[in-house]
């Protein structure tokens, strides 16, 4: 599902013909009728036929657009595969035989400052790409160009494609770029707290994200300090991030997508980097095992914040986290490859307010599997075959009681994607069984082990009508074992491109259909709540369901300049929500809620040579109904309906971000504010007198301690949050060896944002101080 | 203005506004607002009920408060009252310190009056600020009751009767005998609880008087052997006591601005006599009025 599509260019091997498609009758405008039978004939008879691989070519030129002959262009894929060759007199260059995937454009020319640019090829096609190098002064370095034309030609509604180079812009603490530092400079992704690991997308809660490694599952991919996720960017190849309206090769979850596909390691020379820094430290290590076809990437991050925390901010850290990957990847023929990802992670953390009581939460994901990729000789196709276990865990421990939870899944997908000139067809069929085992407190339900399996099949249809216009629409059908009826998921989306694929302007609007059979939960009435569970859905409740509906306009408005802004509305339905008790932390019961979630996403992005900046914006309303029993912890109430905006919930979010490179120099700034969470507030206390027996005991009865909860349920609103974080970095370069030292602030003014508040006890949990940092990163290849 | 002193200005500018912001939003308010900011709102916490079998009634008051010391023997700032919304008389209640099962003081306010059964009642305990917690009752009215034959079940005697216009099972059920000794005419009280053994059945309770069964209970109580002459039987008679809705059911508690409960109770009576045919079968004396 969504992987990485890593079937190389096997170097030296005979090259196959280029538009052998178009030669055996496929051609743009194909009805989407014959497409599809087309499809279905493929599947069944599986002929051979000749697959058809890309061409990046263009020209380089200077600033005035001369063309230079004779420059180094170098054309990396990422793993370590690399190409080059000069270019010619009227500053042409060309490669040809691509597969799919995402590669570095590098052009260097004494005089110039080099310049490197990002495509990311598709099957059967050809990218052009003119290279402009600007004269050396007296700074050097090297200089990335967005291909604002690729960007707006990939726009798509409600989905945000990252590369590598983007990870690096933000100032995350230690040299360690990680797609959490990103993620939350979209606009519509929030992270609810500096800790706790937890991401909202859209008004959905954290365990509505689907986050997938190479088409794994993690479950909580998020590190208990919000700046890292289990994913660090030196192991990534893209992500494609779907804040919603995503197509139907995506499911279980109903609110985002967060795709990664991994790189592979270098298959031409052994690469390693080491960084050491105060929050989290890390080693990359690429290991070529037979040229040009088997490599090994490996990736170790360790926490040591907790030990080196208190001593530059005189504040403890009692956070301990790392993650470990592992990518084994082999071209096993010119037309097929083979790859083995595994991951593993750990958080553990302790939350004490002072003078309060210690709340410990820890969990562990990890992940192994392998995929097979292959691309018929003859077909314009990729299929991929992939198994894979995903295993999650996790524990609370409070004062007054404990949590567990464990969640296991074996997962198995098989996926087409057949490429019928400008149209594309995705079908795939998938299985899975989920193990869980919790124990959450003695209410019904509150403990189980349990087993559930599910299958389907999904059919995603791509269909190019004209230049301007293009349609995707999909179905996903799944059918559960533990008596939950079988789901149909329809997914649609259009775009309108008035000025052709190569126009500046993109509108969009998606919509879809989504469930969730396995559900995470999190205990709304806590402010930050770091522990879930992962549970089934049982026969007699309904499946969780979302519907999206999202509108969108994208517009190149400058020189690297872009606009994006969506409107969208989110319906959710079955909303299961677990009621704690105070005392005991155990479940007293499970809520079903419905939300409604609508609002406004803007970023505008500026990507320039040197100067990169990025501003977000996100406006939205959010509101969760049902009955429940309302005020919390009070006794003797009934269920009532109440409607509020749920804890996670921010109305105003604004993000802004800056990365400039001053030759080995590089600064970068993020700024970020979110408006107020609601949470309940209390009229005060008093002794309960249980309404029992006519007698006159209450007379002289002390009665139970009790709160007198405001009648708006979330009706208060904590502070708002904001945070600036700084760093600089200086690159120093000697032969085959990179140095590079960054310096940083986190929480730059000491802002004391709010992670948890218990209005009962007044204890108050502040997310992280200003902390300096420094950290050291060494690359050797 | 352009060039690199015209950009180095700007940047400057840039650099200072966002500063500026910075500062600016640096110094947003950071505490968190626990309580409600309305000081009118929710002012007590109550607890009690009307009782039409008692001619005192008694309502605990409490303060909804922001920390939750111990009470003090300091009078409370609350002026308790009920409004008759029947009638329109209105009653002033007196405070009164009781010591608490932990040893603190609470405040025990007390009205003197009996409520009128179908009559509804309006509590209201204000502070001097004007701040008021109120709640409402209806006291339950007389229900209607129905004793039916006695019937046989083999050899045994069994007399059914049915209180309708109720709904739920009554918080007590007694049937009371009034017996003596043969050699005695002084009565005695005989109680038998019938609480757990009527069925509800939609707005009315029923329940079976196992007279049989209850006359060896008399026997027994009155220590009277089986060669003894049989004991005598003055009257028989049924207690109950119904709450109204806000016992059963905690959305039907009507307290406004405030929390608590504040309810009320009817207690009601029926005596019967049975039939000479009826005491000779249960080998008794009749001594009922006639």
């Amino acid at each position: 599902m969504g992987a990485a599509i890593d079937v190389g260019v096997v170097m030296g091997a005979p090259p196959l013909k280029y538009g052998y498609w178009h030669a055996i009758g496929a051609r743009p405008g194909l009805s989407a009728s014959r497409a599809l039978l087309l499809v279905c004939m493929m599947t069944i008879f599986a002929p051979e036929a000749r697959a058809q691989l890309s061409t990046v070519a263009g020209t380089v030129a200077d600033t005035s657009g001369v063309p230079i002959p004779g420059v180094s262009v170098v054309l990396d894929d990422l793993s370590g595969t690399r190409t080059g060759m000069s270019s010619g007199l009227d500053g042409s260059f060309s490669f040809g035989r691509l597969r799919p995937g995402t590669y570095t454009l590098l052009a260097s020319h004494v005089g110039y400052v080099p310049v490197c640019d990002t495509v990311r090829v598709e099957f059967n096609q050809y990218h052009e790409r003119t290279l402009v190098l600007t004269p050396e002064t007296t700074e050097l370095g090297v200089v990335t160009v967005e291909a604002e034309r690729e960007e707006a030609a990939e726009a798509r509604t409600s989905r945000y494609s990252i590369r590598p180079a983007e990870l690096a812009r933000l100032p995350v603490p230690g040299l360690s770029p990680d797609l959490m530092g990103h993620l939350q400079t979209i606009p519509g992704i929030m992270r609810i707290a500096d800790t706790g690991g937890q991401l909202s997308v859209r008004g959905g809660t954290p365990t509505q994200n689907l986050v997938l490694v190479d088409g794994m599952p993690l479950y909580q991919p998020f590190h208990i300090i919000g700046f890292y996720s289990a994913i660090p960017a030196d192991i990534v190849s893209n992500v494609d991030v779907f804040a919603g309206g995503f197509g139907a090769r995506y499911g279980g979850r109903i609110s985002s997508v967060m795709d990664v596909t991994t790189r592979n390691g270098s298959k031409r020379g052994v690469a390693a980097s080491v960084s050491l820094a105060s929050f989290l430290s890390a080693a990359l290590l690429e290991i070529p095992v037979r040229r040009d076809e088997v490599s090994i990437l490996l990736s170790v991050r360790e926490s040591v914040i907790e030990r080196i925390g208190p001593a530059v901010a005189d504040h403890a850290f009692p956070f301990r986290f790392g993650d470990y990957f592992g990518k084994f990847h082999a071209f096993l023929s010119q037309t097929s490859s083979f790859s083995a990802t595994a991951i593993r992670t750990y958080d553990r953390g302790a939350f004490e307010p002072p003078g309060g009581a210690r709340r410990t939460v820890r969990w562990r994901n990890e992940a192994y599997g392998g995929r097979y990729v292959f691309l018929p000789p003859s077909y314009p196709m990729i299929s991929q075959f992939a198994i894979y276990v995903s295993r999650y865990d996790s524990d609370f421990e409070g004062s007054a009681g404990s949590r567990s939870s464990e969640v296991t899944g074996i997962n198995g997908d098989i996926s087409f994607t057949y490429l019928l000139g400008p149209n594309e067809v995705d079908f795939g069929i998938f299985a899975r069984s989920n193990s869980f085992d919790y124990h959450l407190g003695r209410a019904p339900g509150g403990s189980d082990r349990s087993y559930v399996s599910e299958g389907g099949t999904y059919l995603d249809f791509h269909w190019g009508v004209s230049p301007r216009f293009l349609t995707r629409s999909g179905l996903r059908v799944t059918a559960f074992s533990n008596e939950v009826n079988a789901s149909i998921e329809p997914r649609g989306e259009i775009q309108w491109r008035p000025g052709g694929r190569s126009g500046r302007t993109v509108l969009g609007a998606a919509a879809g259909i989504y469930r969730q059979q396995i559900v995470g939960l999190t205990a709304l009435e806590d402010l930050s709540d770091a522990f879930i569970a992962w549970t089934p859905t049982r026969g007699r409740q309904q499946i969780p369901r979302s519907i999206h509906a999202i509108v969108s306009v994208y517009r190149s408005i400058g020189p690297r300049t872009t606009l994006r802004a969506e409107g969208y509305g989110k319906w959710m339905t079955n909303l299961a929500s677990p009621r704690y008790d105070r005392l005991t932390e155990e479940l007293l019961r499970l809520d079903a809620l419905e939300g409604r979630a609508r609002g406004v996403d803007v970023q505008i992005r500026h990507a320039g040579s040197r100067f990169y900046a990025a501003a977000g914006y996100a406006l939205s309303s959010v509101r969760y109904t049902g009955f429940v029993d309302w005020p919390p912890g009070a006794p003797d109430v009934v269920p009532t309906e109440i409607s509020f905006s749920p804890p996670h919930h921010r109305v105003h979010q604004i993000s802004l971000s800056s990365a400039v490179t001053s030759g080995p120099m590089a600064y970068r700034l993020l700024w970020q504010f979110g408006s107020g969470r609601p949470f309940t507030q209390i009229h005060g206390f008093y002794r309960h007198i249980p309404v029992d027996e006519i007698d006159r005991r209450y007379h002289t009865l002390t009665g139970s301690p009790a709160v007198a909860y405001a009648s708006e349920p979330f009706g208060g609103r904590t502070p708002v949050y904001h945070r600036l974080d700084l760093s600089a970095d200086r690159r120093l370069t000697a032969g085959a060896t990179e140095v590079v030292i960054q310096l940083g602030l986190v929480n730059a003014y000491d802002r004391r944002n709010l992670f948890d508040y218990d209005v009962l006890t007044g204890e108050r949990v502040d997310q992280l101080p200003v902390i300096p940092y420094a950290a050291l990163r060494v690359n050797v290849r | 203005m352009t060039g690199p002193l015209g950009r180095r200005r700007r940047w400057r500018s840039v650099v200072a506004a966002g500063c500026a912001a910075v500062l600016i939003v640096g110094g947003c308010e950071n505490t968190v607002t626990t309580f409600v900011e309305d000081e009118m709102a929710r002012p007590f916490f109550v607890y009690g009920y009307l009782d039409s079998g008692a001619d005192t009634q008694f309502v605990r008051v409490a303060p909804i408060a922001p920390t939750l010391e111990a009470s003090t023997t300091e009078q409370l700032d609350a002026q308790v009252r009920t409004t008759s919304l029947t009638s329109g008389d209105v009653v002033a209640w007196t405070d009164s310190l009781v010591i608490l099962d932990d040893g603190s003081a609470g405040h025990l306010f007390y009205g003197l009056f009996r409520p009128e059964p179908g009559a509804s009642y309006r509590l209201e305990v204000a502070r001097s600020d004007g701040a008021s917690t109120t709640a409402t009752t209806r006291v339950p009215a007389h229900p209607e009751v129905r004793v039916d034959p006695v019937r046989t079940s083999g050899t045994v005697l069994i007399q059914d009767v049915t209180w309708d216009g109720i709904s739920a099972p009554p918080f007590e059920a007694l049937v009371r005998y009034h017996v003596s000794r043969y050699d005695e005419t002084m009565p005695t009280l005989i109680r038998r609880s019938y609480l757990n053994s009527g069925h509800q059945e939609r707005s009315s309770w029923t329940t079976s008087i196992q007279l049989s069964r209850d006359r060896d209970l008399v026997a027994q109580a009155l220590g009277t052997a089986a060669s003894d002459p049989p004991p005598a039987l003055y009257r028989i008679e049924m207690l109950v006591s119904f709450g109204d809705d806000a016992w059963y059911r905690p959305d039907a508690v009507q307290v406004v601005n405030g929390t608590g409960f504040f309810g009320s109770v009817g207690r009601f009576s029926v005596a019967w006599a049975l039939p000479d045919e009826v005491v000779s079968a249960l080998e008794l004396t009749n001594r009922q009025p006639q």
